[in-house]
């Protein structure tokens, strides 16, 4: 059960969904890599295509927004779309920032900072979940709900 | 004996005005490319829950209500919202506190709406799902408006505000039917298409959202109306909902378990449906696409790949539209003998309509991509009736061969089936009627076949044309019926056959070994798909109100169209819309009843009434006279118990399916539940479809047949519990001479439950509403109740009928003020059912229980003559005959729109009764269809010669 929704996260499944009904299917996939991360991928359910396939390999990443310094990386392309779609999370003040506040600039250097962690963690590790979170639903289905019980596995 | 003298001698035909079923010109159907590019995605894994406790006033407001957000079927978050303004501070502490305690969340209702109901539902395309939703939506709403959408099943829909933020999606809610309604989120208002898309990322439609009334799934599932309670018992589940004393008490923490329970059952309701549609394997059709039982029908369709015919075939013309609509009758019912005890045998055709459709092959058409269509000799289609005999009509062969025709007749004395006002009021309805001249109209085959057979005499043919099925459609499918392992080849079987077939042989032949239940649940399937295949999706048509209104295109029957005048409804035909297969259906029906009737009238016999598939047949042990009024000897032919097999033998090989037997059955109630033993069964019957059957006790008191009583007329009313029975009971004992007493509850006013479900029956309380918040208001889909003034107090031009906030208490409805429906002017009364002769100020005498009864038992039957060739009125009792008519003139309509029209009694303004599609006015003159604010003459010079003319 969930007790501590943040705006974030909503926003995240939000943009996940909205993802999804644009590319015109809940599971996503390059047609030429294994790209699913509805962010880095464009057209529509069966031609769907990533960015990086497009061509769009290295692209520059403007690493605290574009209106907070010029510093600019070079990220792979689908990276580059991931995390542009994060800074859809940003207060519109801290990555539009009209005057050049500098407590914003710093606002946004954190932020970006999180947002590579956010970044490297899940597009790294994303897949483990889901995948035992399916695997938790195929045992209760063939030993019922306390399976861990029925194979004597300990949980503590 | 043909005829049985229905076509009396020396009549004068009285002149009236046909109605036939217009055609609504509709634009051919195209795909929607764009729409097919984004398609639909279905529900994500997330689903809402929720359900609203409210006040028990007139308002009906929110108090406080619960939801459940699941993730893939497992609880993700639980909470509570409230109205602030209606919970007390203590009250809400209460509710934190148990909150707390439960693990759950609290919020106000504007939160619940913004954090949970949009997000999950809207933002993440979730289910929403519910008990009731529509009345929920209108529970959380701040306003709602009338929908002006360009979405043609949404126009007029309520349009519900749920938030105060304009980026976020009102909620248009569609009436359709009693229980059911269409849901929509739709798009912010003042956003542009492109702000949408780039907000949602680009090329993507705003999401309609997902929605899951769980009464309409259960009733669409197992055809009958539930409460949640009664349905998580039939359904098994693990939670059980709760009981609670006192709903307007102080919120408590036994009522907050209650509220939160509901929203379990609730879930554990929807999950047994769930699983259980998914064993019908209709993948192709999502669980919240099912509205009624006409979805599962229409999804099985969709499983085989087949499309509307409306899609497929582009060139079948407009103007044989509308002769088939032309052609198109519902059901025969009908009183032939009126207020006289007669002992009978009730008979019925089993599945009528898909007999129908299967004697006539119809299969052929369904699948068809076109329907071909010819002219033919119109001589030789009249030698062919002419030359028929009963005998034939018997012979499967008939069936399949020769009845897709349709044929423009001139009546010459016949008994067609008549569309006509026969009553002193506007109701409308269909009888057979002995037709004599009058303009040439167009009939089935069939209709002209039971004409013949029944009266003895066929119209004249003017016009005959001849139809066939064309090719069938491509890459359709095979289908297994309901998971069993039954494949059907949609290309050499004939579905609704095999379906009717499987029916029958469930744990015989087939699937043995199913247990009870699922045999049941599988029957049930089968019944329901059968029918709404072979009949009811085939002549589905919407009725859409338009907030503007606008004209209508209808199609005349020579080819032309003519625009009505600017009216606010409009029918659009359904995606399965078939008219063709619908009339020959219900022809063949009513030609089936004809051929049971003239069976029994070649035996000397009679019938009490008929009703679409039933026949109430006279008929004692032994045989004999009974009396009976209307007749020259005062007494009619029964005939005995053996004869009976006689006419229901003779349909054994008009059998279509594999089963045997004959398709007119006996019926169980003519049995003896004890030993299984023929009884003596009676009938009184007043008007069609207000009839009764029953038993005689050892004192020859009448004991009402279990539920052989027709409500019709009554079951909009709100007695005591089993009034029904009590109220036939009652009748039958004061008719048949038994010093009866009264039921107590006779001096109560006869009130009625409506549901507020269109903007209409809303403008009551417009001045009722002025001036409240919205949510202390009555609003869409909260209860009333309706009353009907004395008829005195009517004729002096007080109000048609009284609405007022539903109100369970009896007692207190007669203190409660009663409002005008049909004005908005803010006048109210209180109503009284004594003191008949004073005039009390502020205060209306309205109908009691005792009125009802009075007029009810004596309720004319207008579509009948009684023996002096008069209508049927109050005091007609005995032997009916036909009425006969010289048509007057013909005029379009369309379907009934409105519930309350099987209850002519409160069918009380003109947005209750069917639609109607008035020729436009003409010249005068010449002749030509006036425009603008031409009146009488299209141009001055038509005026001057008319004028010079009369001189």
């Amino acid at each position: 059960m969930n007790y501590e929704e943040t705006e974030a996260a909503r926003n995240r499944r939000t943009r996940l969904e909205q993802g999804y009904r644009r590319l015109g299917t809940r599971q996503p996939q390059c047609s030429r890599c294994l790209e699913s991360d509805p962010a880095a991928l464009t057209g529509v359910h069966p031609n769907i295509v990533c960015y990086e396939c497009l061509g769009h390999r290295i692209e520059g990443d403007h690493f605290d927004g574009r209106a907070n310094s010029d510093l600019v990386f070079p990220i792979p392309g689908n990276d580059h779309r991931a995390r542009s779609a994060l800074q859809g999370d940003w207060p519109v003040e801290t990555l539009r920032n009209p005057e050049g506040s500098p407590l914003l600039r710093a606002a946004a250097a954190i932020r970006s900072w999180l947002d590579f962690l956010w970044l490297i963690i899940t597009r790294a590790l994303r897949w483990v979940a889901p995948a035992l979170e399916k695997l938790d639903r195929l045992l209760e289905d063939r030993l019922g709900p306390k399976w861990w019980v029925t194979i004597g596995f300990e949980t503590t | 004996m043909v005829g049985h003298d229905r076509i009396r001698d020396n009549v004068i035909p009285e002149e009236r005005e046909i109605f036939v079923r217009g055609w609504v010109v509709s634009p051919r159907l195209r795909r929607n490319r764009d729409r097919d590019r984004l398609r639909d995605l279905g529900p994500s894994e997330w689903s809402v829950v929720f359900d609203c406790e409210t006040t028990t006033d007139s308002s009906q407001r929110l108090r406080v209500g619960s939801y459940h957000v699941r993730h893939d079927g497992r609880l993700w978050e639980t909470g509570y919202f409230y109205d602030p303004d209606a919970l007390t501070a203590s009250e809400i502490l209460t509710l934190r506190n148990h909150a707390l305690g439960a693990g759950a969340k609290v919020m106000t209702r504007l939160e619940f709406v913004d954090t949970v109901l949009l997000h999950y539902g809207w933002e993440l395309s979730g289910l929403v799902i519910g008990f009731n939703l529509r009345f929920d939506f209108s529970r959380i709403a701040t306003r709602h408006t009338k929908s002006r959408t360009r979405l043609t099943s949404m126009r007029g829909a309520f349009s519900f505000t749920v938030t105060d933020d304009p980026t976020k999606p009102t909620i248009q809610v569609q009436p359709a039917g009693a229980k059911s309604a269409f849901y929509r989120f739709a798009a912010p208002a003042r956003r542009s298409a492109e702000q949408r898309n780039r907000d949602a990322g680009g090329d993507v439609a705003t999401s309609p959202g997902y929605f899951v009334d769980v009464a309409t799934l259960a009733k669409a599932l197992t055809s009958k109306a539930w409460r949640l309670g009664d349905l998580a018992a039939e359904l098994d589940t693990d939670t059980r909902k709760l009981a609670v004393d006192d709903f307007g008490a102080a919120i408590t923490p036994q009522f907050l378990d209650y509220a939160m329970t509901d929203c379990q059952v609730t879930w554990e309701c929807f999950e047994a449906l769930q699983n259980r549609y998914r064993g019908y394997g209709l993948t192709k059709t999502p669980l919240h696409q099912v509205f009624s039982e006409a979805s599962i029908g229409k999804a099985h369709l969709r499983q085989m790949g087949l499309q509307g015919w409306r899609h497929t075939d582009q060139a079948f013309p407009d103007w044989l539209i509308a002769v088939t609509l032309e052609t198109y009758y519902g059901g025969r019912t009908e009183t032939r003998i009126r207020r006289t005890a007669t002992p009978g045998v009730l008979v019925d055709f089993a599945s009528q309509y898909p007999t129908s459709y299967a004697l006539q092959d119809m299969w052929r058409y369904q699948i068809a991509a076109t329907v071909r269509w010819e002219d033919e000799d119109a001589a030789s289609v009249q030698s062919l009736i002419d030359s028929i005999d009963l005998d034939e009509v018997l012979e499967p062969e008939m069936w399949g061969d020769e009845l897709d025709r349709l044929v423009l007749v001139e009546p010459t004395g016949n008994l067609l089936v008549t569309r006509a006002a026969f009553g002193a009021d506007l109701t409308r309805n269909v009888a057979v009627a002995n037709r004599i001249g009058g303009a040439p109209q167009w009939y089935t085959l069939a209709d002209v076949i039971a004409a013949k057979i029944e009266g003895g005499t066929a119209p004249r043919i003017l016009r005959s044309i001849r139809l066939h099925p064309g090719p069938p459609q491509n890459h359709l499918r095979l289908i297994e019926v309901a998971g069993s392992g039954k494949i059907i080849d949609p290309y050499e079987d004939d579905f609704v056959s095999r379906l009717v077939e499987l029916r029958r042989t469930i744990g015989t032949d087939w699937h043995q070994g199913i247990d009870q239940e699922a045999a049941e649940q599988l029957g049930h399937l089968l019944k329901i798909t059968v029918n709404a295949v072979s009949y009811g999706t085939a002549i589905e048509q919407n009725v859409n109100e338009y907030a503007n209104p606008v004209q209508v295109a209808i199609g005349r029957t020579d080819g032309t169209t003519y625009k009505t005048p600017p009216q606010h409804r409009k029918e659009t035909p359904g995606a399965w819309f078939h008219p063709l297969i619908a009339t020959l259906v219900a022809a063949g029906g009513r030609l089936l009843l004809a051929a049971a009737m003239r069976l029994v009238h070649d035996l000397g016999g009679e019938y009490t009434f008929c009703d679409t598939d039933s026949l109430f047949i006279v008929a004692t042990q032994h045989g004999g006279n009974i009396p009976c009024a209307g007749t020259p000897t005062g007494t009619i032919k029964a005939l005995s118990w053996e004869q009976v097999p006689e006419v229901t033998e003779r349909f054994n090989q008009l059998n279509p399916f594999d089963t045997g037997g004959s398709i007119l059955e006996i019926e169980d109630e003519n049995l003896d539940p004890d030993d299984g033993q023929q009884r003596e069964v009676w009938c009184w019957s007043i008007a069609s479809k207000r009839y009764a059957l029953y038993t005689l006790d050892a004192d020859g008191r009448p004991v009402v047949l279990g539920d052989r009583r027709s409500e019709h007329g009554l079951g909009h009313l709100l007695g005591p519990p089993g009034w029904i029975t009590e109220w036939w009971t009652h009748l039958l004992g004061i008719e048949l001479g038994f010093d009866h007493p009264e039921p107590g509850w006779f001096d109560q006013p006869a009130i009625g439950r409506l549901t507020v479900s269109s903007h209409h029956e809303l403008a009551a309380f417009k001045t009722h509403n002025k001036d409240r918040p919205y949510t202390s208001q009555v609003r869409p889909f909260g209860f009333l109740l309706i009353t009907q003034p004395d008829p005195f107090d009517t004729s002096s031009g007080g109000p048609r009928s009284l609405v007022a906030p539903y109100e369970s208490d009896p007692d207190r409805r007669l203190s409660q003020q009663w409002l005008d429906r049909g004005s908005d002017d803010g006048a109210s009364w209180t109503i009284r059912t004594d003191r008949p002769d004073e005039h009390i100020d502020g205060s209306i005498l309205v109908a009691s229980y005792r009125d009802y009864f009075t007029s009810y038992r004596a309720h004319p039957e207008s579509k009948a003559a009684g023996a002096n060739g008069e209508r049927a009125g109050l005091r007609t009792r005995g032997l009916l005959h036909p009425r006969t008519i010289r048509a007057k003139g013909l005029s379009r309509i369309g379907k009934e729109a409105n519930r309350l029209s099987e209850n002519p009694e409160l069918v009380l303004d003109k947005t209750d009764r069917a639609i109607d599609y008035p020729e436009p006015p003409v010249c005068e003159h010449c002749g030509t269809q006036l425009v603008g604010r031409q009146r009488q003459w299209c141009s001055d010079k038509c005026r001057k010669r008319h004028q010079r003319e009369a001189r």
